[in-house]
């Protein structure tokens, strides 16, 4: 519950606004409104916003009038006889200055409520007079001192209960506000609606008078919405009157058309538009059949006479908008003298065809003035009221300029002859500032003549618009539209003003070669290329591109040599679009010079080529261009996918130019088959480094896309020189898969130290843990220590994939150090086999503790192995542990975690640590939890979590190491909430224990069962305390562990 | 026909102002000292007499994002900003100062001017084109009032605020010859949105069958309550040529501008333009029937329409649908499918996604930057790739759409004389009034 006020001054603004909106009361055809007096001025929540907002709803409805009062205490009987119903926005709670009502108000209240009048309350409305027993009884619903609470306002189911008349037929619904946990209820009070479970909304009795109380309306933000208002409308009229008439807020198809427009004519601004929908839905459902129209127009024009607020003669001008005809235009020109109407007037008038609303808008032009009179000349341009144009043309030359441009502007826009005539007729008395807006507008009508077919006319006036002295922007229109109508005649005057002195006309000429379509008029302008400016030749070199003309393709070759940068790529451009295989030796040869944009311009030209030969032209071309050009030429090939180049690229991947040969054995990697492989697999013995990798890289690129160049590369290894089959290893490495490992496999006993190298490196970069046997057989069997270096690196890489294996690999590593005397290599040996906690490492890393050249990194690595292992061998960590302190005094660090390990040890030990959690249940994670893993990090601060409201989690741990366990822990998520509450417990998907309705102490829950030996364990979710099972950590012991 | 003649005074021989301001006020402090006819290669190739000078109208928080966009661009000059805001305009004007300072290693640059009132940004005549990025309800005055006073256009998404306001933007634009850009980057700024389209063009996915667009949805709400005009904001320029209405920070700062019918018809055309301009550059065509339900809030300030979902039908019988969700925009043919969205591509058959066009094929992507392919259309009046017809037709699909559900009729579509067909109050809502003097 808010106990201060807030007092906003934008709050305060909007108050006054809304008194003065609520002035009148909305004409009531059916039935007289009820009257409500509004109780408010002290409430120790924000009344100052509620109750306008309060009071906006209830007018806003058509049903009610409203009338407020801030002092309550002062009301008499005589007061309350002119109404129906109190609404309670008032309390007095805490120390409010009025505390009590005097005897007679009481009374009086007591007297009118017996009498059969109606009471409701909303939120805390009621929550005073604790000791007064009818207050209560006709109250309802208050706050409770003590038991009462409330958290912040969320978002909550609102439910109905039982079947009374204000809830009848409405939908249940959520919504967001403050919700009262256990108000206090008065026990003759009737539940009608309940808030996540808690009393909400009730009915009273007193008397034959009736009660609501709805303690939803924390604030004036939670009143927007339907269920609030529903319930409030709906409350208040069953307060009056004993039955409801209303329907909820948000379903207002069915209205009569009298009650929708009475409600519109009540609309103002800051209310609910429901009734504005309603009037749109009517006129929508009108607007279909001839009949229907024509009353339902009739009724909207008579109410636009009629008594209505602003806003709602907008609405009802909107729907006349749609639905007027003739006999509602005296109506909307009435409208048009209101100022706040004429908009809304306007478009009525726009949108009906009828001649008359025509006529109406004229009569306004001489009625209205300044932006009313541009706004009605704006209505008749939109409606092209062509009977207008001589009252439009009077106001070319009105002294506001606003209106002389909205009349110029309409005179365009209507474009008839007689408009023309009019603009033309007032050229000489247009103001100096809107010569423009004069010229822009006789353009338009020249279009418009266009349009007609009037093509004289139309080229006559275009070409009067083009010349020097007219504003340069309808110069630039007219001139291009001119060439467009004189056609090949006015390709001289194109020509002349491309290459001319007059900048306007040199633009607009470049237009009116984009804007027309006569080749004859393209091909002129390219032939006189030469003359116009770089930017000029650009464009006509596109435009050629865009037209795709390819007579014009020998200029646009030419000028593909052009020295200025733009004009060239332009012309290469073009040259893709519109050349064809001759164009090949063109572009090669550009290909050759040229800067890298240059090239990449040629390149997607050569790609872009179309017609027969022009693939052939190129491969052609390849081997005999320069090595610039020729890397041109490859990546054309790469781009239009030229796989009959491969023989051709083959060549030219022996050209003495590297970058050549980069390109050319990239491309034949993207395009070759495998009949490419035997030529490049020859060529790896002889090859530099620099190039064995290019053809390594084009192997492995083929490799990829076809699986049978593995075999081919396999079988290729027999026999090869060292160098070809160390290549072809890394090759195969790079392409993995089973064939591929079984070909790198059998190179280990290679004699050839380099083969044998290069398959150790391969192995040892193996995506999966398949080479850990293999890589543990060449550490410790292996000569020399480089290779031993990269199998343990391997060996530490893969182990953790295999954790079955590790041993394996750790023992391996183990025997090496013991038998390894060289002292790089030994630290490689180390740092491997402490990358593999287990057993093996554990002792083989203790055996280096007596090494007199003892580093820090190995006790470290000690410590590293100890700390994972521990659950499953305290003793020999221990052991570990003691030797490590013999060694001498430790670094800080490594004594605090020394210290930390052996106080580990001195407790119970979670074997859920090192384990990998999975959660394969298929439900989303919940967004703001950590992921599985969260569950068995051994960090409290992140947990799992997710999505709520489902019937069936699951969270599964894989155990680092087989583990005898005999009791579970959870730490919840927050005390009780959100944590497990039933769920089965099981072993090796074997269920040890069920637990129903777990019982959480200090977030804690320990769950001890019947000792089992297994790998996996699994929690199997059927029930939360709350939404959704969270948990911080789960942990697993052999025995139950001390209380955390 | 004889022909008229344009000899007599073809020729001036005095350079025009416009021409001269902008080979003296653009280049740095020290232009004006230097002789006017410089040829263009003493400034190398992006002298400043070869940039495009721009003015950008509407600097809120995508007239922001587009103005530093342009600035990064060499083709670009920016000249001039407009907004209504006060302190809008005066941050964008600094920014682009200290961008050129910064840009010429300067610790000052002057040469950008802030305007609240754009009549006066295109009264200049040393500017060959503005960015409109106002809210919607402008979009069409400020780019008609613009392409009237010869500037190029790049405007922003959606179109206009009725279906007559899109007719005469295009209409202005061809008869002046514009060159207009469409803000709807999907067509430049990634490559798949116009991959997607190749291949419904090319006929890579058979015959095509249906046509499903997918927007996301509008909101709901904002504050109906009147506040005082906030200092530095004309919020009777803002307006413009909508009704006068209460002020409220919704409306101007707050998603108002998106959501509320006066000055928009919300995300159906707000977002829906980005996958509805998908739609008609893979399928250039508009559906000429629509019929579609959703939901026009009554509470709060916003009120176009939500949880729409329109079905229509192209006349060759090709399914149309347009809902709310994640945008895409999904072609289906005889062979297969493809959906593109701004953030993705994906097709089935999947080997469609690898599909190299052949030399005949049609393509459809160009420049890979929306501004630059504007800026270059500018310089030498090639139609930039989101063109008016385009966007005309795509912002019309909204439009119909929106029109179907609030009729709650069918709705059938002339592409020919672009009316609607068969029901005079649905005719009668692609016109709107608009305020003096702003309006189309
Ligand atoms: N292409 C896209 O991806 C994309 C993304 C966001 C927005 N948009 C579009 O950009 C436009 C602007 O949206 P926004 O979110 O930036 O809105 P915004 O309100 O942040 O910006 C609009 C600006 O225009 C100004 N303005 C209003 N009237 C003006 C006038 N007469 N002259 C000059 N300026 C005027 C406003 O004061 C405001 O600063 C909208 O049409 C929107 O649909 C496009």
């Amino acid at each position: 519950m808010n106990i201060h006020l807030r007092l906003d001054p934008l709050r305060l603004a909007f108050l006054a606004a809304a008194c003065l909106f609520g002035a009148t009361a909305p004409a009531l055809a059916a039935g007289p409104p009820l009257r409500v007096l509004l109780f408010s001025g002290q409430n120790n929540h924000d009344w100052k916003t509620t109750t306008p907002k309060l009071r906006a709803i209830l007018t806003g409805s058509g049903r009610f009038t409203v009338d407020v009062t801030e002092h309550p205490e002062q009301t008499t009987a005589e007061t309350l006889a002119r109404y129906d119903v109190i609404v309670s926005d008032w309390n007095a709670w805490g120390d409010a200055p009025v505390k009590e009502w005097p005897p007679a108000t009481r009374t009086a209240f007591l007297d009118f409520i017996r009498g059969g009048k109606g009471y409701v309350s909303i939120h805390a409305g009621s929550s005073s007079f604790y000791d007064w027993p009818e207050y209560q009884q006709i109250g309802g619903l208050f706050w409770n001192l003590g038991p009462t609470s409330h958290g912040p306002p969320h978002e909550f189911p609102v439910e109905f209960v039982g079947d009374h008349p204000i809830t009848r037929g409405l939908a249940s619904f959520r919504t967001t506000d403050e919700l009262w946990l256990k108000p206090g209820m008065h026990p003759a009070a009737q539940l009608v609606a309940t808030g996540d479970g808690q009393p909400l909304a009730v009915t009273t009795a007193l008397g034959r008078g009736r009660g609501f109380a709805l303690l939803l309306g924390h604030s004036a933000e939670y009143m927007n919405t339907p269920g609030f208002q529903s319930l409030l409308l709906r409350g208040t009229e069953w307060a009056a009157t004993g039955e409801v008439t209303l329907r909820g807020a948000g379903d207002a198809r069915g209205l009569d058309a009298d009650t929708v427009i009475r409600r519109v004519a009540a609309y103002r601004f800051g209310n609910d538009r429901e009734a504005l929908l309603a009037l749109e839905q009517l006129v929508q459902a009108a607007a279909a059949d001839a009949a229907t129209r024509s009353a339902l127009a009739a009724k909207l024009a008579s109410a636009l006479a009629a008594e209505a607020s602003t806003d709602g003669k907008r609405a009802l001008l909107d729907g006349l908008s749609l639905l007027g005809s003739a006999a509602e235009v005296p109506a909307l020109a009435r409208a048009l003298t209101d100022a706040e109407l004429l908009y809304h007037a306007c478009q009525a008038l726009a949108r009906i065809p009828a001649p008359e609303a025509e006529a109406a808008l004229i009569t306004a032009l001489r009625t209205t003035t300044g932006s009313a009179r541009a706004t009605v000349l704006q209505a008749l341009a939109s409606r092209r009221a062509t009977s207008a144009v001589p009252a439009i043309a009077r106001l070319v030359t009105d002294a506001d300029p606003d209106v002389a441009a909205a009349a110029l502007d309409a005179l365009g826009t209507l474009g008839s002859p007689e408009a023309t005539a009019a603009l033309q007729t007032a050229e000489n008395q247009i103001a100096p500032a809107l010569r423009e807006r004069w010229a822009a507008a006789l353009l338009r009508c020249a279009g418009s003549l266009r349009a007609e077919g009037k093509t004289h006319e139309a080229a006559t006036l275009f070409a009067a618009l083009a010349r020097p002295g007219r504003p340069a922007s309808v110069r630039e229109a007219a001139f291009p539209a001119y060439v467009g109508l004189a056609a090949d005649a006015a390709v001289p005057d194109v020509l002349a003003a491309l290459a001319g002195p007059d900048p306007i006309l040199r633009r607009a000429a470049l237009r009116a070669l984009w804007s027309n379509r006569q080749p004859v008029l393209l091909k002129a302008a390219v032939d006189g290329l030469g003359v116009l400016s770089p930017e000029q030749q650009e464009a006509v070199l596109l435009l050629c591109g865009e037209r795709g003309d390819a007579s014009l393709l020998p200029a646009v070759t030419r000028a593909a040599a052009s020295p200025q940068p733009e004009v060239r790529r332009a012309a290469v451009k073009t040259l893709g679009l519109i050349g064809n295989a001759s164009a090949v030796d063109t572009l090669a040869r550009l290909g050759d010079t040229g800067s890298d944009e240059d090239q990449k311009a040629v390149v997607e030209a050569l790609a872009r080529l179309r017609g027969s030969g022009v693939d052939a032209a190129i491969r052609n071309a390849l081997e005999a261009a320069p090595p610039a050009g020729q890397r041109t030429l490859i990546r054309a090939v790469a781009a239009r996918e030229d796989r009959t180049a491969a023989p051709n690229l083959l060549a030219v991947s022996r050209s003495p130019d590297p970058a050549v040969r980069t390109e050319a054995l990239r491309t034949l990697g993207r395009l070759a088959d495998t009949s490419a492989c035997a030529p490049l697999v020859q060529r790896l013995s002889q090859a530099t480094p620099d190039d064995r990798e290019r053809l390594e890289g084009a192997l492995v690129e083929i490799g990829r896309r076809d699986p049978a160049v593995v075999p081919l590369l396999a079988q290729a290894l027999t026999g090869a020189p060292p160098v070809t089959a160390a290549s072809l290893v890394g090759v195969l490495g790079a392409l993995g898969g089973s064939p591929a490992f079984a070909a790198v496999r059998q190179q280990l006993p290679s004699d050839q130290p380099e083969v044998r190298l290069a398959a150790v490196r391969v192995l040892a970069d193996w995506p999966d843990a398949e080479p850990l046997d293999d890589l543990a057989a060449v550490v410790e069997t292996a000569g020399d220590a480089r290779t031993r270096a990269i199998a343990a690196r391997g060996l530490s890489r893969l182990a953790p994939q295999a954790p079955a294996r590790a041993a394996r690999a750790a023992e391996a590593l183990a025997g090496a150090l013991a038998t390894t005397t060289d002292a790089t290599e030994r630290t490689h040996l180390l740092s491997a086999v402490v990358g593999i906690p287990c057993l093996a490492s554990l002792k083989a890393v203790q055996a280096e503790l007596s090494n007199p050249a003892l580093t820090i990194a190995t006790a470290a690595g000690l410590l590293g192995i100890g700390e994972v292992i521990y659950p499953w061998h305290p003793a020999e960590v221990k052991a570990a542990l003691a030797d490590l302190r013999r060694t001498g005094p430790l670094s800080p660090e490594l004594a605090k975690r020394a210290d930390a390990l052996t106080a580990r040890l001195s407790q119970p030990a979670n074997f859920a640590l090192g384990g990998l959690a999975s959660s394969p249940d298929g439900i989303e994670k919940d967004g703001d939890a950590h992921g599985d893993q969260a569950a068995i990090d051994g960090n409290p601060d992140t947990y799992w979590d997710e999505q709520d409201h489902q019937p069936l989690y699951r969270l599964r741990v894989q155990l680092r190491q087989r583990s005898t366990l005999g009791c579970l822990r959870i730490l919840g998520f927050s005390h009780q909430n959100y944590a497990p509450k039933d769920f089965e417990i099981r072993c090796d998907d074997r269920v040890v224990k069920t637990v129903t309705d777990a019982a959480y102490t200090n977030n804690w829950l320990t769950v001890a069962f019947p000792p089992v030996t297994c790998s996996v364990v699994e929690l199997v979710i059927t029930g939360a305390h709350g939404p959704s099972p969270a948990i911080r950590e789960l942990e697993f012991y052999a025995e139950p562990p001390p209380k955390p | 026909m004889t022909r008229p003649t344009l000899r007599p005074s073809l020729t001036m021989n005095s350079l025009s102002r416009r021409r001269f301001l902008r080979q003296t006020t653009l280049g740095s402090a020290t232009a004006l000292s230097l002789p006017t006819l410089l040829p263009a290669s003493v400034f190398g190739a992006n002298a400043p007499s070869q940039r495009v000078a721009v003015g950008h109208i509407g600097v809120g928080g995508q007239g922001r994002g587009l103005m530093d966009g342009f600035l990064g661009l060499p083709q670009n000059q920016s000249v001039a900003v407009c907004d209504p805001i006060q302190e809008r305009r005066e941050a964008a004007a600094q920014r682009v100062e200290q961008h050129y300072a910064a840009a010429k290693g300067q610790d000052v640059y002057r040469g950008c001017r802030a305007y609240a009132d754009f009549r006066e940004l295109l009264a200049r005549d040393d500017l060959d084109a503005v960015v409109i990025a106002s809210p919607d309800h402008w979009h069409v005055p400020l780019a008609l009032a613009a392409v009237r006073a010869g500037k190029d256009v790049y405007v922003e998404k959606p179109l206009g605020l009725s279906i007559e306001q899109g007719l005469a933007l295009r209409a202005a634009v061809h008869l002046h010859g514009a060159v207009f850009q469409y803000g709807t980057q999907q067509r430049s700024f990634n490559s798949h949105c116009g991959f997607a389209c190749e291949l419904v063009r090319n006929g890579y996915l058979g015959e095509l069958k249906a046509v499903h667009v997918v927007a996301p949805n509008g909101s709901t709400g904002g504050r109906a309550v009147p506040q005082p005009v906030p200092a530095g904001l004309d919020y009777d320029l803002w307006l413009g040529p909508a009704p006068v209405t209460p002020y409220t920070e919704d409306r101007v700062f707050g998603t108002g501008r998106w959501f509320i019918y006066d000055y928009a018809i919300g995300f159906i055309a707000g977002w829906g333009a980005h996958p509805l301009d998908v739609a008609h550059w893979g399928y250039p065509h508009i559906p000429v029937e629509y019929r579609g339900t959703g939901r026009i809030p009554t509470e709060g300030l916003f009120d176009t329409v939500v949880d729409w979902d329109v079905q229509g039908r192209y006349a060759s019988g090709v399914e149309f649908t347009l809902k709310t969700g994640t945008d895409k925009t999904t072609f289906v043919g005889t062979d297969g499918w493809v959906a593109a969205s701004r953030g993705g591509i994906s097709a089935a058959p999947e080997s469609l996604l690898e599909r190299k066009l052949k030399p005949d094929d049609v393509r459809l992507l160009r420049d890979n930057h929306h501004y630059r392919d504007f800026l270059n259309g500018v310089r030498t009046r090639q139609t930039p790739v989101s063109d008016i017809d385009s966007a005309a037709q795509s912002d019309f699909m909204s439009h119909l759409g929106d029109i179907a559900v609030r009729t709650g009729r069918t709705i059938r579509w002339d592409p020919a004389t672009e009316t609607i067909l068969g029901d005079t109050a649905a005719a009668r809502m692609t016109r709107r009034a608009g305020r003096a003097p702003w309006a189309a």
